[in-house]
């Protein structure tokens, strides 16, 4: 359990102030909160506090009102379109979509009718305001509301709602080149006033008082502040040397990118010294204070992650501290390629694209002027650097990949399965329908969401299966039994326990992406459930086929063929031996560490 | 095999005639590229062959066609691009080479087209048919089998030949017939060269009709083709690899039809996001959009479709005005209130 200090941390992002101006703005539904995320009470964190720090990251609801509530507006509009717009509106679909308005507190037909079909918004799952706008030329002429000429005209012309090319579609007409990412994602960047090396220098010596080694540690992001799985593998990792006396020194961008920084920029990075804030600090002066800060030892240091970082500043740090030798965890494959999902154009894992290949030229991520790769390799050069690999199949593609070598590689599996319990098929076919599906963790579509939103809106009807989602989003409007759960450090088995008390008979764990290591596919397989994946997944493949507990399919449409034809049944936990498993956490690096000493 | 290769084109596709060079550079080094230019280049616009991924430009008057300007005025540009096709063809085939290829300026090469070569080991002519299978949705029937019926069994954005033998036989024959009736009238049966082709297997002997997926892949058959990246790297169609692409109507009619029959094959929406950035990156930008010398009269005005086909079969105009683009021919027009 991480100690106390890291709690307090958390949540003194947000003021007293604001938490009480929070409070009294009639929002926030206290006794609502509560019970409706059960995380809450435990966390020791007061709701609205937690709402404001943790909550409202994660997509969580302020209070139960129902949506149909908020108050109908026409403003400025015809109440008939209002009217007509509204009976194919799905307010649920909206607001999970599109955050911004459910936190403006707008009527969100109104919303869409006045300007969200101007910026491209949707109103349902099922109209695409961009596709038919393009799809229908004389509509766009017209300047009417596309989801109002639908409805009042369109759909009895024959027109077509939406294109039927399938989510990969989507995703690679909304793909930018990556300079442009890179641009957007620079161009509102909040201002963050750097401090002087000196602070930095004075917190560090004041931090090393008897430890008996010092790590420093790069992620991609702030752990202790940010929700999600690597975070809190992380903050498992800050507690683990804790408790050996090992003080951590970590670093992270303050401004988060999903690319290593090529720029000139001088990065600002955050620091937090054994889990506390630091403050923020340019690269250049992080370089300086580690000159001048004087290590009792010689420190190592662990990469968890480089994205955002300047990989040559990551370098002078190191230098500058007098690290030689350090670990590197293969969390994704970001220094091999610079999609760090290792996927072509966001669409699709055919394994690696190589240069010289059409794989390679037709892909976005490819075609940027500066290559992760070749950014890292005067790290791997300049140090002594041990491969950390949460599961055999990425160090695999690591060294299929053979372009950045390591002095060794150790696969360290972030958790392993403990079979616990069984229980033998029923064998009842009463008991086999409706096969409970469910999708599991936060909505991504190289997570696989683009693939179970299609599975359900094909068979969402079909009195054989019942769809959920168990995770944040609210199930993006879709019609899903939808359960808000999140693991955190004090119950990090919240997932299992909820496959297992759902009963889900099938998880879909259909990542596009190789999979490093995929928690949720433990966590389904050890709360019972079986798993429905694809060859293109990674570790969560490998673990299907060690484990026997799922399948592996071809593709989508292997996928829709067996729900169609009923032959996904046959996972139903009536039909088979159902195993619960308990899982059991690794030591991370502090395993190899231990292992050196 | 001594191999020339040519294209038949005016600026205004002179950005997706380079992409396709440059794909014919890159996978066969060693052929003679050639673009057939039935234009003049845009004022201010410097063409330079230097500068071009091509070896040679061969312009409409160097074909040997009488009275050229007449000749020219009877066609619109895509009649007249096609219609220098058969001519510079059977020229091609006295120039020492051993295989001549044609492609359309719009389709690109992702492999060699080295199989071919060895198909024209031993046969003359070798054809790429539209389709490949018979359709079974009743849209599909009409796009895809009864458009050919009017249009030409046989796509003529490629077509290869021995330049002696068979080869060169059908090149003459072809050549004589684009000459006179190269032309755009299905009600006529003539569409363009191409309908023409489909007399060929009866006409001539050791044609071969090529059936691989991989070759003139295009949306009118995508649908019959499965299209993907492999653990290679490299784009396959079916179980072979594609050797090229037809990247017909670029812009949203292309789109269109490349959304009905390619559907949810992601890798075909890549392969046109790719073309779309290497035309823009081919692109001049002196060279007007749309732009050909051919379009207008002398004095500037624009012709018409109409004056075209008035022209061609009125012999006493041609007569009157054997340069019809000169000032004479558009005030005759207008004097006659054809013109406004």
């Amino acid at each position: 359990m991480v100690k106390q200090p890291v709690r307090w941390e958390i949540m003194a992002i947000v003021s007293d102030e604001e938490v009480d101006v929070f409070l009294r703005s009639g929002v926030f539904d206290e006794k609502w909160y509560v019970t409706e995320y059960a995380d809450v009470a435990l966390s020791g964190i007061a709701p609205a506090r937690h709402y404001l720090t943790i909550g409202k990251d994660l997509g969580r609801a302020p209070s139960g009102h129902e949506i149909g509530a908020i108050e109908r507006n026409v403003d400025g509009l015809d109440p008939h379109i209002h009217d007509v717009i509204s009976s194919g509106f799905s307010t649920d679909f909206y607001l999970s979509a599109y955050p911004d308005i459910r936190d403006a507190g707008v009527d969100p037909v109104w919303h869409y009718a006045v300007s969200g079909w101007i910026e491209g918004r949707d109103p349902s799952l099922n109209f695409s305001t961009r596709y038919y706008l393009e799809t229908y030329p004389d509509v766009r002429e017209a300047g009417v509301n596309p989801f109002y000429h639908y409805l009042a005209s369109g759909k009895s012309e024959g027109r077509a709602p939406k294109h039927e090319l399938g989510f990969r579609y989507d995703i690679l007409a909304q793909l930018k080149p990556v300079a442009e990412q890179i641009a957007a994602a620079k161009a509102n960047r909040p201002s963050v006033q750097a401090q002087m090396p000196d602070a930095l220098c004075a917190a560090i010596t004041s931090a090393m008082d008897d430890r008996v080694g010092i790590i420093l540690s790069f992620s991609h992001d702030d752990f202790m502040r940010h929700i999600g799985g690597v975070q809190l593998l992380l903050r498992r990792e800050l507690s683990l040397l804790q408790d050996r006396n090992i003080l951590q020194i970590n670093f992270y961008p303050i401004h988060p990118l999903l690319f290593m920084d090529a720029s000139d920029d001088d990065i600002l990075l955050g620091v937090t010294i054994n889990g506390q804030n630091a403050g923020a600090y340019l690269a250049s002066d992080v370089v300086k204070a580690m000159r001048a800060a004087r290590f009792a030892s010689v420190p190592t240091f662990v990469i968890h992650n480089l994205l955002g970082h300047n990989v040559n500043q990551a370098i002078a740090i190191l230098e500058a501290a007098g690290a030689k030798a350090g670990h590197w965890w293969i969390h994704d494959f970001a220094p091999l390629y610079n999609n760090y999902k290792l996927m072509r154009n966001d669409v699709a894992y055919d394994g690696m694209p190589k240069p010289g290949t059409m794989a390679w030229q037709l892909c976005e991520y490819a075609r940027a002027d500066f290559s992760h790769r070749d950014l890292c390799i005067p790290l791997f050069e300049k140090f002594s650097i041990t491969l950390l690999a949460p599961s055999q199949s990425a160090l695999d593609i690591w060294n299929k990949a053979d372009v950045l070598q390591p002095v060794s590689s150790q696969v360290i599996e972030h958790c392993t399965l403990r079979n616990v319990r069984s229980l033998p098929p029923v064998l009842s076919p009463k008991e086999t329908m409706p096969l409970k599906v469910g999708y599991l963790g936060h909505p991504s579509d190289h997570k696989g969401w683009g693939a179970f939103r299609e599975l359900v809106l094909a068979f969402a009807d079909d009195q054989r299966y019942e769809f959920h989602h168990l995770g944040s989003g609210r199930g993006m409007g879709l019609p899903v039994a939808s359960r808000e759960v999140h693991a955190d450090e004090v119950r990090p088995d919240r997932m299992r326990e909820a496959v297992e008390l759902e009963e889900l008979d099938v998880a879909l764990v259909w990542s596009l992406w190789p999979e490093t290591f995929c928690l949720v596919a433990y966590e389904a397989i050890a709360g019972g459930a079986a798993i429905l994946t694809n060859k293109a997944a990674g570790n969560v493949c490998d673990l299907v086929v060690q484990t026997g507990e799922g399948l592996v399919l071809d593709d989508e449409k292997t996928l829709h063929e067996f729900f169609a034809s009923g032959k996904i049944l046959t996972l139903a936990r009536a039909q088979r031996d159902v195993h619960l498993f308990d899982m059991e956490y690794s030591q991370l690096t502090v395993t190899c560490l231990e292992q050196q000493s | 095999m001594k191999t020339l290769c040519f294209t038949s084109f005016s600026f205004s596709y002179l950005n997706r005639a380079r992409v396709l060079f440059q794909s014919l550079r890159h996978f066969h080094p060693d052929w003679r590229l050639v673009a057939l230019m039935t234009d003049e280049p845009p004022p201010g616009f410097a063409f330079n062959v230097s500068d071009e991924p091509f070896d040679e430009v061969v312009w409409q008057n160097e074909l040997g066609i009488e009275g050229i300007e007449s000749w020219l005025f009877k066609h619109d540009i895509v009649e007249v691009c096609t219609a220098v096709k058969g001519p510079y063809l059977y020229k091609a085939t006295q120039l020492g080479y051993d295989a001549v290829i044609y492609l359309d300026p719009d389709t690109c090469l992702f492999n060699p087209l080295t199989p071919l070569l060895q198909l024209l080991e031993t046969h003359d002519i070798v054809l790429t048919p539209h389709l490949l299978e018979p359709e079974t949705d009743p849209i599909a029937i009409v796009d895809n089998e009864i458009c050919p019926l009017w249009a030409g069994i046989y796509n003529l954005g490629f077509v290869a030949i021995r330049s002696t033998g068979e080869g060169a036989r059908f090149a003459k024959w072809w050549a004589d017939r684009l000459q006179v009736y190269c032309h755009d009238d299905p009600a006529k049966g003539l569409f363009v060269d191409q309908r023409w082709c489909d007399h060929v297997p009866v006409f001539f002997d050791k044609v071969h009709i090529l059936k691989d997926p991989g070759y003139n892949t295009a949306s009118w058959n995508v649908n019959q083709r499965r299209i993907t990246i492999g653990a290679d790297g490299n784009v396959w169609s079916n179980d072979g690899l594609l050797r090229f692409w037809h990247f017909t109507k670029l812009g949203p009619l292309g789109d269109t039809m490349t959304r009905r029959y390619a559907r949810d094959q992601i890798v075909v929406y890549e392969l046109w996001r790719w073309y779309r950035e290497q035309v823009k990156k081919a692109t001049s930008s002196d060279i007007p959009d749309r732009y050909w010398a051919f379009g207008r009269f002398t004095d500037g005005t624009q012709i018409e479709r109409a004056h075209r086909l008035l022209y061609r079969h009125r012999q006493d105009l041609q007569n009157a005005f054997p340069n019809p683009f000169s000032e004479g021919f558009s005030a005759w027009l207008q004097a006659e209130g054809l013109k406004t």
